[in-house]
């Protein structure tokens, strides 16, 4: 049985300053994890809160004014508090320079700058809504937004504004890490594929972010100084607001999305104990979407008053995205061929996730198809479309590299058989929440609705359903994973038999990741690797390859 | 503690020298940045003079952009830098250009069907009899 090495991150230094000042990107990616976690969590209960109110038309439990509340609130935390930020802040931060084989990211003051500028943005969005009861949705449309800005929109929209300057802050980090901070050896197509997921979204953070930032001042010179800019009554064009905020949003969405794909990249090669099918062809595919998803953004504007023209070029340009996502979903589906497949607790969720987003890739192509938008746009189809894409994908592919990557992170291992039956009910309840909706929305049930016609009681009561079975799975969850950090087996430092780098140093990792800067070969050579049942980790059999796993200390 | 405990990351002594290259400090020598400014400055008058004879958005933008790329190339050490750098920014100015491009080849197309009455003048007639 291994131990826990007696200097490592966590134990490096004690303290609250320690840990409020710290430059370690590793607590940066823990306070990140905690932090979204939480608006996750809170996110969610909104969520819960919704849903049950759509059990039963009419009033259930909540007004009218309250439901659009609570679904603005959950919309714009889970979108601007918990996806975005939450798999580049927390795992991204965790593990991008330890896999890489640096000490820290390029900018460690710039790293720990951005998880405050998140903390004063949320807060600051947070309370704003609570304050003034914003209800426009996470989308801020005009001329609703700017004629509402007695509610609050101007305060919500400044802390939207300062959360984007945390996202460009992260995403510049890693851009300049992954250039400045190889080790030898570690050429571009050396590169585990986490590493171009991110590098990808950190160029679209980098190159999309400013736009939102322009988006809200816009709006926020409207609001405050009666200028024309959106608001047709004082000259300005609704239409224009929308074509700068999707200009942002929609590769927003692949912020969301791709630093999910990239660990489902590495789940199936780890857990399938095979080299990625196809590597320069999956890791192309990361920036391919990263570049097309600054096409397509007037897809969500069919039936905007987009001009006809503007709508068909869109629309072709759409389908551009399917073809670099669907070269992941196949090169993942070759890879697990004939691989030595392990279903432990992070391949199910990756396996989940092959089922979910695909479904939600698939059911994208309805929407991005003019002449069936036009009949499902603002329906439960896109409702149910999104969160196939964001939950399905983006959300389940963090739970994955949450389970795959937290024995390195704590140290501690969690209880196999409860995460994967943590794992089910996500599955079950995730599918039994939203697949209904498809149904639904093609039936012609419009989104945001309070209330609806009796025929849609049952899908309602089935997807409200759905949801609590979802939150049983997200209790037991956090519960074996709060019991690990306390009672959970001490971790090895390979649990898994992974091999890139991150895998080569301790778990936890010591503060300086590692002693000596190591030399690095194929980033999915599983050859070599021998279990060893003393320690119940792994052991890589190449040392020339890699440096030792060192405590750092020397 | 290792040597490098107290190092940034880019001082990383085995990460950069791996790579071969050192971090350059280009010094710009004055004679160049006074330049750059007295340019700027002509620039501008010549932006006015013009102005004021033949009003011309595309001539303005035009002398605009060559007094942005002086800034970019000299001030903000892009003509030193490694190409990349340029890339990103060429890559954000043709973002720019395609959101400009898109966003105004669709408000040509569907200005046509915006209906009068709904207009801001429009509206204010409406207001103005409403209130009779």
């Amino acid at each position: 049985m291994s131990t826990v090495p007696t200097d490592n991150y966590l134990t490096h230094s004690r303290g609250f300053l320690s840990w409020a000042l710290t430059l370690d990107h590793k607590r940066i990616g823990v306070m990140y994890l905690i932090s979204t976690l939480l608006a996750f969590f809170v996110a969610g209960v909104l969520a819960l809160a919704v849903r049950t109110e759509l059990f039963s038309p009419g009033l259930t439990w909540v007004t009218a004014d309250t439901y659009n509340r609570l679904f603005t609130l959950h919309g714009a935390i889970m979108v601007f508090l918990f996806i975005i930020p939450a798999i580049p802040g927390a795992l991204g931060n965790f593990i991008l320079p330890i896999m890489l084989g640096a000490k820290d990211v390029a900018f460690p003051r710039l790293n720990l700058a951005s998880y405050y500028l998140w903390l004063i943005g949320g807060a600051l969005a947070v309370f704003s809504i609570l304050q003034g009861g914003l209800d426009t949705g996470w989308t801020f449309y005009t001329p609703y937004s700017t004629e509402s800005a007695r509610k609050g929109v101007v305060m919500v929209v400044t802390g939207v504004f300062i959360l984007g300057f945390s996202s460009i802050f992260t995403g510049l980090n890693f851009v300049v890490t992954i250039h400045k901070l190889r080790p030898p050896g570690m050429t571009w197509f050396r590169l585990p594929l986490f590493l171009w997921g991110i590098y990808s979204t950190a160029l679209v953070q980098v190159l999309a972010t400013p736009v939102l930032g322009i988006t809200l001042l816009l709006l926020i010179v409207e609001s405050t100084m009666r200028i024309g800019i959106f608001n047709p009554d004082m000259g300005g064009d609704p239409v224009l607001f929308q074509h700068f905020f999707w200009f942002y949003s929609h590769p927003a969405v692949y912020i969301m999305i791709l630093p999910g794909l990239a660990i489902i990249s590495e789940l199936i090669s780890c857990h399938s104990r095979k080299p990625i099918f196809g590597y320069k062809f999956v890791a192309f595919s990361s920036v391919a979407i990263a570049a097309f998803g600054f096409l397509v953004w007037g897809h969500h504007m069919f039936v905007s008053g987009q001009s006809t023209l503007m709508s068909m070029i869109f629309s072709a340009l759409t389908f551009s995205v399917s073809i670099p996502t669907a070269v992941k979903m196949f090169n993942w589906t070759a890879t697990l061929y004939r691989g030595s497949i392990s279903f432990c607790t992070p391949m199910l969720y990756a396996l989940t996730f092959l089922f979910t987003f695909g479904i939600g890739g698939l059911t994208g192509i309805f929407l991005g198809a003019l002449s069936t938008d036009v009949h499902l746009h603002d329906t439960y189809f896109v409702v149910a479309h999104f969160h196939y894409v964001m939950m399905g994908g983006a959300v389940i592919a963090m739970l994955g590299g949450m389970h795959h990557w937290w024995p390195k992170m704590t140290g501690r291992m969690y209880n196999e058989p409860l995460a994967k039956l943590a794992c089910l009910l996500v599955f079950i309840g995730f599918n039994t929440t939203f697949f209904v909706q498809f149904v639904m929305g093609s039936l012609g049930m419009p989104r945001r609705y309070y209330d609806y016609v009796p025929e849609f009681t049952i899908y309602h009561q089935i997807s409200t359903i759905g949801s609590y079975i979802l939150a049983v799975a997200f209790v037991l969850m956090a519960g074996y994973l709060i019991a690990s950090l306390f009672r959970g087996p001490i971790a090895p430092a390979n649990p898994w038999g992974g091999s890139t780098l991150e895998w080569h140093c301790a778990s936890p990792p010591p503060h300086d990741n590692f002693a000596i800067t190591p030399t690095v070969g194929e980033p999915y050579d599983y050859s070599g690797m021998a279990y060893n049942p003393q320690t119940g980790g792994w052991e890589h059999g190449h040392p020339g390859k890699a440096g030792p796993a060192t405590h750092g200390t020397t | 503690m290792t040597e490098h405990a107290h190092e940034t990351p880019l001082e990383g002594g085995a990460q950069a020298a791996a790579h071969g290259h050192e971090e350059h400090h280009h010094a710009t020598p004055m004679w160049l940045l006074v330049a750059v400014i007295v340019a700027l400055l002509i620039l501008t008058v010549v932006t006015v003079g013009v102005a004021m004879a033949t009003p011309n958005v595309l001539l303005a933008m035009f002398i605009a952009t060559i007094k942005a790329s002086l800034v970019c190339l000299f001030f903000m050490h892009l003509y030193w830098d490694k190409p990349f750098n340029s890339i990103i920014l060429v890559i954000s100015i043709a973002l720019l250009g395609l959101f400009l491009w898109f966003a105004t080849l669709d408000t040509g197309q569907y200005q046509h069907t915006v209906i009068p009455e709904y207009s801001v003048e429009g509206m204010q007639k409406l207001r103005a009899l409403e209130g009779h």
